[in-house]
């Protein structure tokens, strides 16, 4: 399968992962593997025969190592997701790998980072469904060479509440079965939109750097962000920046300098995107 | 002990990069991000300037004045070390 700029090959024999794939991945190129250099080797799979009935559980392995103990078998897909932005971020050291959402429009990026739970992929997808192209909603790529996102966009994760937030956007969007009692609690994921999967190849320049954070009643708090606390808060966002040590700081230096960065309060869609297009556009 | 700032300089590796809202400072050893005030830049450009002149010269580097504690705090972020 290609994702983004990896080639994936993934092996399974669990009917949850062929349903997951055929659901969320419909619009991925499939290629020859006896044609293709393959990045990475992924496999999901019963731990041993007994697992396949006491209490049955699925491993993940990537590159025929185990990155993750096993899990509940209904966790299959999840498990498939987690482990590719695992083996993604742990190898692809020829870009800055941040944790965070990235949209295109115009050719320019838009990266959304952000600490767990406020409401990063949410946003995102709330974007992607107003026009904006999904890059990914998870790991922002910055090729260390030229500074251009790589985009990889698979399906966007969702958790808990935000699961039925983002169904209400459209009855069309389509979201796999909610899988409950993970270790992030109720997790599914969006399929991402045909276009975005179809544009895998157009790279994007970075423009905006927003730290969104959702809160329950809270009133929009949009304020722009000075470089240097960008830089300081995104390091944390970098996967690779240990990695990457001097090389590493100097891509976040150079991201910093080329994007406008806001820090951006709100509750409400309705709040977010109108601001986030304003500032869009004030930039454009 | 605190050292005065003529016997300090730069661990190796160290970068920096000044923005209008504070200096960042990398440091390899710790794989650490620390944001200083601007207030460090011409200190730290200073010793860069001392090392560059001071091999052909033999100049001395001249730091702004900062408090015995301040330069301590950077030793203790292994930014500087003591010219031993």
């Amino acid at each position: 399968m290609r994702c983004g700029s990896f080639n994936v090959c993934l092996r399974s024999g669990l009917p949850q992962i062929a349903a997951g794939i055929t659901q969320l991945y419909r619009d991925f190129a499939v290629l020859d593997p006896a044609d293709t250099y393959v990045d990475f080797e992924v496999e999901v799979r019963a731990p041993n025969a007994m697992r396949r009935h006491l209490r049955p559980q699925a491993l993940l392995l990537c590159d025929g190592r185990i990155p993750f103990k096993p899990l509940p078998l209904a966790q299959a897909m999840p498990m498939l997701e987690w482990g590719l932005n695992w083996v993604i971020s742990s190898h692809a050291h020829d870009c800055l790998v941040l944790h965070a959402a990235v949209v295109e429009r115009g050719g320019r990026a838009l990266v959304l980072a952000a600490d767990p739970g406020s409401g990063k992929s949410t946003l995102c997808a709330a974007l992607v469904h107003g026009g904006w192209r999904l890059l990914s909603d998870e790991l922002t790529l910055v090729s260390l060479a030229d500074g251009t996102v790589h985009p990889i966009a698979r399906p966007i994760s969702l958790k808990n509440a935000s699961i039925e937030v983002v169904r209400g956007l459209e009855p069309d969007i389509v979201l796999s079965e909610v899988c409950h009692d993970t270790a992030k609690g109720s997790v599914a994921h969006m399929r991402p939109p045909r276009a975005s999967v179809l544009a895998m190849d157009q790279r994007a320049r970075p423009a905006m750097l927003v730290f969104p954070r959702y809160g329950a009643g809270a009133a929009l708090d949009s304020r722009a962000e000075g470089r240097a606390h960008a830089l300081l808060e995104l390091t944390r966002h970098a996967f690779n920046a240990s990695v990457l040590a001097g090389e590493g700081f100097d891509a976040l230096c150079r991201f910093v300098e080329g994007v406008h960065a806001h820090r951006i309060s709100y509750a409400s869609f309705d709040q977010v995107i109108p601001e986030i297009d304003r500032l869009w556009r004030e930039i454009e | 002990m605190v050292l005065p700032s003529h016997s300090l300089r730069i661990k190796a590796g160290v970068q920096w990069r000044a923005f209008d809202d504070g200096l960042v400072v990398y440091v390899p050893e710790t794989c650490e991000t620390h944001l200083l005030d601007t207030a460090w830049l011409q200190a730290l450009a200073g010793f860069d300037a001392a090392a560059a002149t001071a091999a052909s010269q033999g100049s001395l580097h001249q730091a702004p004045a900062f408090t015995a504690s301040e330069w301590q705090s950077l030793v203790d972020l292994k930014i500087l070390d003591a010219i031993t």
